[in-house]
């Protein structure tokens, strides 16, 4: 039974809230059973147990992470933390969004040949499959090497990490259409083309788009990891690595980049979930495949 | 109808290139110019383009580089200079070896000396760092004061080159790695000493050191104190390794005109550093608008801890200590970074004694270290 998606706003965010105010709870609640001794100016809290993960190296206060992102991001400077990190995130997705475009074309059109060759599709999907094994951080140097360290390398790092899951999911897709539907082409005459167009890519759209909400967030996966060899400054992935260098004497930061990445994540893929809902629309319980 | 639907995801593919393609023009920061020789500023002067490959990211272990570029002392000597930041995946000496690569470098000695084995043909042609910022910490309950102590416990050091200082002390007290301590590879950071994982850590005085210092001790909820930890410093226990110094390739002093270039370029950073030398405050700040992230506090007590690596120097700055060159060779060859001792040629002073005429106190003899407040979080 097909609910109405514009119905269903209200109760996912406030699903969402009540689950991130029980987080919340359990988290300051692990802290304060078995975490540092909680302090203000006239008041001592030390806790009864000690778990080692809720010390506040390991798990700092969520007012402190709070504290931090609204704390300038350094000393007499006008930027938050917050700020700092949401231009870093919105630098980042840049490079993840090219390489998340330039992804999903290669993945469309790998499906594509793959469907209609059987011989290409034996001779390469093995390939396809070997280059994902390779772990991310093993190849971006390499990718460094070849292109430099600038934006490119980072856009085919994203990339990488993109068009496999549109390469898999669009191979069962063009192939998901009803038998029947290619037989009835196929008595018109239609070309392999208009097959493909009008039978093949409207049927294989829900595939689609849930290697492409996949993809959203590995593509923001691999501009992270890729800013670190790439050596761009202004991305989260250098944020990541200098906050992690100083996290002795400022875990909440290291948190906060956590967060800003966590956010960036969603929004992308809530940025291609609004896409599909608006190309699938009509098709019933397809769409709720989130 | 439906397929309308589709063109209006298309739509939202294309909103995502649009903000994409910002990427492209506005992205350049990251990435280093390629220009290279003789190129007109466009001041009417004649400009010549050098860059300089930092040996990581900028902080104020540089200062004296972004001072003589902001105070324009690069400029007068007719360097159009681009400063090119290191990382943590940036090898410099690796770079600065490479035919294409940056004019100048700054790396330390072991890790050049390595390269050089490797068939580098870097040249040191200023040494900065008249003495080293390496340190081991333990935690004062430990009774960990010297090398001696490492028997039977866990040391960290890091590894890629950096290690050499702690592990040849070790040895010296006859303790065999493996067999009489453990050597535990530490991360970049100082989490597995304030998680006391390992007994002793290594720390750069102006980094590592300062960040244990700006931590708050869960124990007190104030910070951890210099009485907290014992430190065993390597210039003291005698096998200390040279550290910053300024690289160039043999090949590319060779061509005609660039031993003027670099001499331009050493009176200029000479100059930097003695700049910041009288003037840590400015340099701190030259050094955060340099695009550090690090705390401006943290940079406050690098800048202040990295004086007196440098100052005094005996013979002038960048002057080389034969002593120390040896004493770092030595160690280089006893821990088998190197397999044979480097020619005379792997360094030179002449560059650096040019470049020290005319330059008033370059010396630093009345130099004394002064004092920063250690900021929670190095803010």
């Amino acid at each position: 039974m097909p609910r109405s998606p514009e119905r269903g706003w209200l109760r996912p965010i406030l699903t969402f809230a009540i689950f991130a105010a029980l987080l919340f709870v359990v988290w300051e609640g692990l802290k304060f059973v078995g975490g540092d001794p909680w302090r203000t100016e006239t008041w001592i809290w030390e806790p009864p147990l000690e778990i080692w993960f809720a010390s506040d190296l390991l798990l700092p206060h969520v007012w402190d992470i709070v504290g931090a992102l609204a704390a300038p991001v350094q000393r007499g400077s006008d930027e938050s933390l917050a700020q700092f990190l949401a231009g870093a995130a919105f630098y980042t997705w840049r490079e993840a969004a090219i390489g998340f475009l330039l992804g999903a074309t290669i993945g469309i059109g790998l499906a594509a040949l793959f469907v209609h060759s059987k011989l290409m599709e034996r001779a390469l999907v093995p390939y396809v499959i070997a280059s994902q094994t390779i772990p991310i951080i093993a190849l971006a140097p390499m990718i460094v090497f070849a292109f430099g360290p600038n934006v490119l390398s980072v856009v085919i790092i994203a990339t990488y990490l993109t068009f496999f899951p549109v390469t898999i999911a669009m191979i069962s897709g063009l192939r998901s259409p009803d038998p029947r539907a290619l037989e009835l082409m196929r008595s018109y005459a239609a070309s392999r083309w208009s097959v493909f167009w009008k039978v093949r890519m409207p049927a294989s759209l829900p595939y689609l788009f849930t290697a492409l909400k996949i993809s959203a967030t590995a593509s923001i996966v691999g501009a992270i990891v890729g800013e670190g060899p790439g050596g761009i400054p202004n991305g989260l992935g250098r944020a990541i690595i200098n906050f992690n260098s100083q996290y002795i004497s400022g875990p909440e930061k290291l948190w906060a980049t956590i967060v800003a990445c966590a956010i960036l994540g969603i929004a992308f893929f809530t940025l291609i979930r609004i896409a599909e809902l608006a190309a699938l629309r009509g098709r019933g319980l397809r769409t709720e495949a989130a | 109808m439906k397929r309308s639907r589709i063109w209006l995801s298309v739509a939202v593919s294309a909103m995502l290139v649009l903000a994409a393609c910002g990427t492209q023009t506005g992205g350049e920061s990251g990435a280093p110019g390629g220009s290279d020789g003789a190129s007109d500023d466009g001041s009417g002067a004649e400009m010549t383009a050098a860059r300089l490959q930092l040996q990581w990211a900028p902080q104020a272990q540089f200062a004296g580089y972004f001072a003589a570029l902001e105070e324009g002392y690069y400029e007068e000597e007719g360097i159009d200079l681009e400063i090119v930041p290191g990382g943590p995946d940036v090898i410099p000496q690796q770079a600065g070896s490479a035919a294409d690569g940056p004019e100048f470098t700054i790396s330390w000695v072991p890790k050049v000396l390595e390269a050089r084995d490797a068939g580098s043909d870097l040249v040191n042609i200023a040494q900065i760092f008249q003495r080293s910022g390496t340190l081991s910490v333990a935690w004062a309950d430990s009774g960990i004061t010297s090398p001696a102590d490492f028997a039977d416990k866990k040391v960290g050091v890091w590894d890629f080159g950096n290690e050499f200082e702690v592990t040849a002390a070790a040895s010296a007290e006859g303790l065999e790695q493996d067999v009489d301590y453990e050597k535990v590879i530490q991360n970049f950071d100082m989490l597995a000493f304030l998680a006391r994982d390992i007994d002793v850590a290594e720390a750069m005085i102006y980094n590592e050191y300062a960040q244990v210092l700006e931590a708050e001790n869960p124990d007190t909820g104030e910070l951890y104190q210099p009485e907290d930890m014992n430190v065993i410093d390597y210039n003291e226990v005698g096998t200390a390794m040279l550290q910053d110094a300024i690289f160039a390739r043999a090949s590319w002093l060779a061509e005609d005109g660039n031993e003027d270039v670099a001499e331009g370029f050493l009176r200029a950073s000479f100059r930097g550093w003695i700049f910041c030398r009288d003037n840590p405050d400015d340099c701190v700040g030259y050094t955060t608008d340099a695009g550090s992230t690090l705390g401006a506090g943290h940079q406050a007590w690098m800048m202040n801890e990295i004086n007196p690596l440098i100052w005094p120097s005996p013979d002038g700055i960048g002057m080389m200590d034969a002593d120390q060159w040896q004493q770092t060779v030595d160690i280089s060859l006893d821990s088998g970074i190197i397999g044979e001792a480097p020619p005379e040629d792997a360094y030179r002073t002449d560059l650096a004694e040019a470049a020290l005429e005319g330059l008033d106190d370059a010396t630093g003899d009345g130099f004394t270290r002064g004092t920063v407040e250690v900021t929670p979080g190095g803010e």
